[in-house]
């Protein structure tokens, strides 16, 4: 187990040291025009990074760091709902798939996975704006919160600072601030639950096969409760790892839905960097995602072996 | 289970309803095309920055009536001048007090020394706020106040006396403009005091109807109601300006009351906001006028015969049917038809391509040349879309054989751009701020405007010049609308710029939404707009 975690934050360290270097060189060739020496440059690089020190925006005169702040609460917001749409619908629908493998559920699942997978975010968050905010009217076409109310964030996370200020209409605020929610995690949710739903589906047809689901099935044991109660529970640990992986994949279309939905995260801030061309904040704002999702996905992985121990077979096997 | 799932889908369907409505009734949500990137209309050359705040946290000695567009009393309760023109004298209103903010509180109410602060920094060189915030003036550099008022004094506390150098038709109208702003001269001291004194311009404080309660850049300003307001009868207890530069956004926001005032809605619009029962489409003649400024210091349009090509090659109305959907008119001139200096008797001549080509000939560029034009990125209030009216110029002149690159730059990039005179051509344009024809011409074509990079022709004409300035001190209004005829035709025999299209002015809102006037000079006033 030591040497695993001493090879998965190796993994860690060495990711993030080259990714300091490929920023600095950048910011060297660009900014500096080549000239001057480029290690001691990098070296102070270093330093002020590892002091907080991300530069100052020249957009507003403040620290960046200040703004990763601000604006990262916002994007793990809407990441977070989007996860757990992606789980509460693709676990249910995923194991249907798997159960009801080769007749008509199961192919028009996998058609929908499919579908699900190609639709362009940014497309489909459009014409769900137009079906529940233009034409019936039921939600909010972009934001975080109605701008009526005055929120000061503490969290930046809005579902839950809406609940603990002190605003004499914090109830409603709460509730506008989930409705605003509602479309661009829906919009979100679609690539990682179709994801979910292969990953379940091809898990369990795994563990289905297996000689003990048999064994439980001819012992009389309803269909049912053979499926919940020994095929996911064994197959979740296999699907879990994969799913881990899927946060890259989240956080990138989440920077897309935040431009259709007007969503104060990183994404969209970013882009206005980069409009601005304010490079402190577009130097800082991708070196903190990628850091992000580098430690993310790291940690998923340290995560799962550590409750699924079974999993450690895998790794002595490669140790060789 | 049940329960709750019926319970939170209702909650999230009847959305707020209940106890709010009070909050709603009470707060105005505007949809503004572009955030403004200073809280001082002093340092502004874009509507967007003048609409949020030049009448929300500001006010000035005086306000030109929307009705008889004549100067009424605001700051100053009555105002004299002297038989020679050259002394004005101005009697202050008794109280009016400032805002007190997270970062200032204001110990007096306004007097003098206010007036003298904030127009001693616009015209004195030597003034400790003169060269904060950059040290531009685009307004006032481009009028050449600094040259015009010898000085600002206090003749006691509630009287102020401007000595001019020569005698001004257009002073007593600049003072009612957007820009002519008083600001705090206590508060100024307490930032130099404190060495930071560029947040004159970022943290404001003023005598408007509102203050400033939290920004987030690029997204949102909400502005608190001022309690001790002079006026009085402030309905809104807050204003809420939301950032959404996409047009299509701003109109589906006010469809579904996320937003209750939309700013410059796009011509395309139009339609669907008239069919709509709940909304309401204001329009008002706008003095205004979209151009395509040529750099008259840069090879190849310093030679005339290439700008009279130009202009030859160019369809306004093509642009006016494609960008504005026919609503407003080709431009003859740069004064619109509306102003009482537009001159009747010229007229831009009709595109021809074959002419085109021979000047072009002529000028030896038979074989054309490559170009690059800028564009502002978003809506302006004289172009609701400055790209397609871009692609559009790109096409006709492709057929002279003229390669144009549009480049699309972000205001604050733009004006860079233009101070440094480093453009072969830009899409730009001017809305006026007082019905004054100096207001239109003084900016665009100016030689002090230069500097201040809303010459972007950067065309210093000395006849122009004479002209423009004897018409200030005409003593006679027969006499000012020979000289503006005279200026109009300088323009129209050099051709600087080419004048586009004049639009008019718009504004949609909500039903719910009263007594919100769209003045037709100017930026967005919303002091007495109240909500059912």
């Amino acid at each position: 187990m030591l040497i695993y975690l001493l090879r998965r934050f190796n993994l860690l360290f060495s990711t993030l040291l080259l990714l300091t270097l490929l920023a600095y060189a950048l910011e060297y060739r660009l900014l500096h025009q080549g000239d001057g020496d480029f290690w001691p440059g990098y070296l102070r690089f270093m330093q002020a990074l590892l002091a907080g020190d991300f530069g100052i925006s020249s957009a507003t005169g403040l620290p960046v760091l200040g703004a990763l702040g601000q604006y990262f609460p916002a994007t793990l917001e809407l990441c977070l709902a989007a996860f757990v749409i992606s789980l509460v619908v693709g676990v249910p629908v995923g194991t249907l798939a798997a159960v009801r493998q080769g007749r008509w559920q199961d192919t028009l699942i996998l058609t929908g996975t499919l579908v699900g997978y190609s639709v362009p975010v940014f497309w489909l968050g459009l014409l769900l704006v137009m079906l529940f905010s233009l034409h019936l009217g039921w939600l909010p076409v972009s934001g975080q919160l109605s701008l009526l109310y005055e929120i000061t964030p503490v969290t930046g996370i809005m579902t839950i600072d809406t609940l603990i200020t002190d605003h004499p209409y914090r109830w409603e605020a709460f509730v506008d601030a989930l409705r605003h929610l509602v479309l661009p995690a829906l919009v979100l949710a679609i690539v990682p639950t179709t994801e979910v739903i292969r990953q379940i589906r091809s898990a369990l047809l795994e563990v289905l096969k297996q000689n003990y689901i048999r064994a439980a099935l001819t012992k009389g044991f309803s269909e049912a409760h053979v499926v919940l109660r020994h095929g996911l529970r064994n197959a979740l640990p296999m699907a879990i790892p994969t799913l881990g992986l899927q946060f890259g994949t989240v956080l990138t279309s989440a920077m897309m839905t935040e431009i259709v939905f007007d969503w104060p995260g990183l994404g969209r801030w970013l882009v206005t960097s980069i409009s601005l061309q304010d490079y402190a904040a577009i130097k800082g704002g991708t070196l903190a995602i990628a850091t992000f999702i580098i430690v993310a996905s790291v940690s998923m992985d340290i995560l799962s072996t550590l409750i699924y121990p079974s999993r450690r077979k895998a790794i002595y096997a490669g140790k060789g | 289970m049940r329960f709750w799932l019926c319970w939170l889908s209702a909650l999230l369907l009847t959305g707020c309803d209940t106890g709010d409505r009070q909050l709603a009734k009470e707060s105005l949500l505007y949809c503004a095309e572009g955030a403004p990137f200073t809280f001082n209309p002093q340092l502004a050359a874009a509507t967007q920055t003048l609409d949020a705040t030049a009448h929300q946290l500001y006010d000035r000695l005086l306000d030109i009536d929307p009705e008889t567009l004549q100067p009424v009393p605001a700051l100053a309760l009555d105002w004299h001048r002297s038989d020679d023109g050259l002394h004005y004298r101005f009697t202050l209103r008794p109280g009016v007090q400032f805002h007190h903010t997270a970062w200032f509180s204001p110990s007096r109410p306004l007097n003098a020394d206010d007036v003298v602060f904030s127009f001693q920094r616009l015209i004195d060189n030597t003034h400790p706020f003169h060269g904060v915030s950059g040290g531009h003036y685009p307004f006032f550099d481009s009028i050449g106040l600094g040259g015009l008022v010898k000085r600002v004094r206090a003749l006691g506390p509630r009287e102020v006396e401007f000595e001019l150098r020569r005698p001004d038709a257009s002073f007593i109208g600049n003072l009612a403009t957007d820009y002519a702003v008083v600001l705090s001269a206590e508060y100024a001291g307490q930032l130099l005091a404190a060495g930071t004194p560029e947040l004159l311009d970022q943290q404001p404080v003023g005598t408007g109807p509102f203050y400033l309660a939290q920004y987030r850049l690029d997204d949102f300003i909400r502005y608190h109601r001022h309690p001790g307001y002079w006026r009085g009868g402030v309905k809104l207890a807050q204003l809420v300006f939301d950032i959404t530069p996409k047009s299509s956004k701003r109109l589906a926001k006010l469809l579904t009351g996320e937003c209750d005032v939309m700013a410059h809605p796009g011509a395309s619009q139009m339609a669907v906001i008239k069919s709509h029962p709940e909304l309401v489409l204001d329009q008002a003649t706008g003095m205004n006028v979209s151009v395509l400024a040529l750099n008259t210091q840069k090879a190849p349009f310093n030679d005339v015969r290439v700008r009279k090509a130009l202009a030859l090659a160019l369809s306004r109305n093509d642009i006016l049917q494609a960008v504005y959907f026919g609503i407003g008119s080709e431009a003859e001139s740069v004064l619109p038809p509306v102003s009482w200096g537009y001159n009747p008797n010229l007229l831009m001549p009709l595109p021809d391509a074959e002419r085109a080509r021979w000047l072009l000939a002529q000028a030896g560029l038979a074989k054309g040349f490559d170009m690059t034009l800028l564009i502002p990125t978003g809506a302006r209030s004289f172009n609701p879309d400055g790209l397609k009216t871009g692609q559009l110029i790109q096409r006709r002149l492709e057929e002279l054989g003229i390669r144009v690159r549009l480049q699309s730059l972000e205001e604050q990039i733009l004006r860079r751009e233009l101070m440094a005179g480093r453009q072969d051509a830009v899409l730009t344009g001017w809305s006026a701020d007082t019905p004054d024809p100096d207001n239109l011409l003084h900016n665009l074509l100016g030689c002090q405007a230069i500097a201040a990079g809303t010459n972007a022709s950067r065309w210093c004409h000395p006849l122009f010049e004479q002209q423009i300035n004897a018409a200030r001190r005409a003593p006679t209004l027969n006499e000012r609308i020979r000289h503006y005829h005279l200026a109009q035709e300088l323009i129209y025999q050099d051709m600087p710029l080419i004048p586009l299209n004049h639009t008019l002015k718009q504004q949609a809102y909500r039903r719910s939404v009263q007594d919100l006037q769209l003045q037709p000079y100017g930026g967005v006033v919303l002091r007495q707009a109240r909500k059912e």
